[in-house]
C-alpha cells in the first residue's frame, strides 16, 4: 500500500528591505525662520512640556517643533510649541549625557547660563 | 530631518578655512540610539551601530566628494550602501548617521532620519551624504 507523500512546505527567506536616505540640508526658509524667531537649529530649550531640542519650524503658525529629551539624553516625542513660550535652557537643564564634553565656559558662550 | 553641524564642527570648519588646522578624511557611521542632534553634541553623544554585518564607511576628501558651486554650493558623496546580515547587536534600530574626522574622531555633522530596523540578511540602508554652504 502506498501513501502519497505530502509535498514539503517551502519556506522562503524573509524579503530583504531597503531604506533609502538622502541627506536633508537646511533650506533658506528654514534658516531665515530660525533667525527671525531668534533660535538655532539644535538649540536646547525649555518648554512647558520639558527640556528639548529645536528640530524644525512651523513658519505659518510661528511655532517650533521641539524634540523632548529624556534624562538620559534620548528623544522620542516631538511637540509643537509657540515660539513665545520657549526659552533657552540652562546648562544644568541639558541632560548630563549630552553635555559631558561641554565645559560651562563653552556652554555660556552659547547662551546656556 | 535636517542635518546639524554642532558647534565643535563649526570651529573645525573655520580652522580649515583659514589654514589653522588641516582637514581630514572622514568616517561615516550609523547611530543606534534615538537621539535628536543638538548643537552641543560631540561624537560621544552617539552610539554607533554594531553587529549584523555593520561597518562604518571611509570617505576621503580627495575622491569621495563632488563639489558644486551654486546657491547654495554643495559637496555630495556617492551613495553609500550598508548591507546587513541580520539584526544589530546594539540597539536594534538605526536612527540616523554621523560623520567624524577619520583621525581625530571629532564630529562634523549628524542627521536623524526615519528609523530603520535591519532584521534580515540582505536588508540595506542606502545613504547619499550631502552638505551645503551658502
Amino acid at each position: 500500500m502506498f501513501f502519497k507523500r505530502k509535498p514539503a512546505e517551502q519556506t522562503r527567506p524573509p524579503e530583504a528591505k531597503t531604506h533609502v536616505v538622502y541627506a536633508e540640508v537646511p533650506s533658506h526658509d528654514f534658516k531665515r525662520a530660525l533667525a527671525h524667531f531668534g533660535v538655532r537649529h539644535g538649540m536646547w530649550v525649555l518648554t512647558d512640556h520639558g527640556v528639548g531640542i529645536v528640530r524644525d519650524v512651523d513658519i505659518p503658525n510661528t511655532s517650533l517643533v521641539v524634540a523632548l529629551a529624556h534624562p538620559d539624553g534620548t528623544t522620542n516625542v516631538d511637540v509643537v510649541v509657540p515660539v513665545a513660550s520657549v526659552k533657552q535652557a540652562t546648562y544644568e537643564q541639558i541632560p548630563v549625557s549630552r553635555r559631558e564634553n561641554l565645559s560651562r565656559e563653552a556652554a555660556r558662550s552659547m547662551g546656556y547660563l | 530631518m535636517t542635518l546639524l553641524v554642532p558647534n565643535a564642527a563649526e570651529v573645525l570648519a573655520l580652522k580649515a578655512f583659514l589654514n589653522n588646522t588641516a582637514g581630514q578624511d572622514q568616517t561615516l557611521k550609523l547611530f543606534a540610539t534615538n537621539v535628536t542632534p543638538a548643537e552641543t553634541d560631540t561624537a560621544a553623544s552617539y552610539t554607533e551601530a554594531a553587529g549584523g554585518g555593520y561597518a562604518s564607511k571611509s570617505l576621503t576628501g580627495a575622491s569621495s566628494w563632488t563639489f558644486t558651486s551654486g546657491a547654495p554650493s554643495d559637496a555630495t558623496a556617492s551613495q553609500q550602501t550598508w548591507t546587513f546580515t541580520g539584526a544589530l547587536t546594539t540597539n536594534p534600530t538605526v536612527y540616523g548617521y554621523f560623520l567624524v574626522q577619520a583621525s581625530s574622531g571629532t564630529i562634523l555633522w549628524a542627521e536623524a532620519f526615519t528609523s530603520f530596523t535591519p532584521a534580515n540578511n540582505g536588508d540595506q540602508i542606502l545613504l547619499t551624504p550631502k552638505i551645503t554652504c551658502d
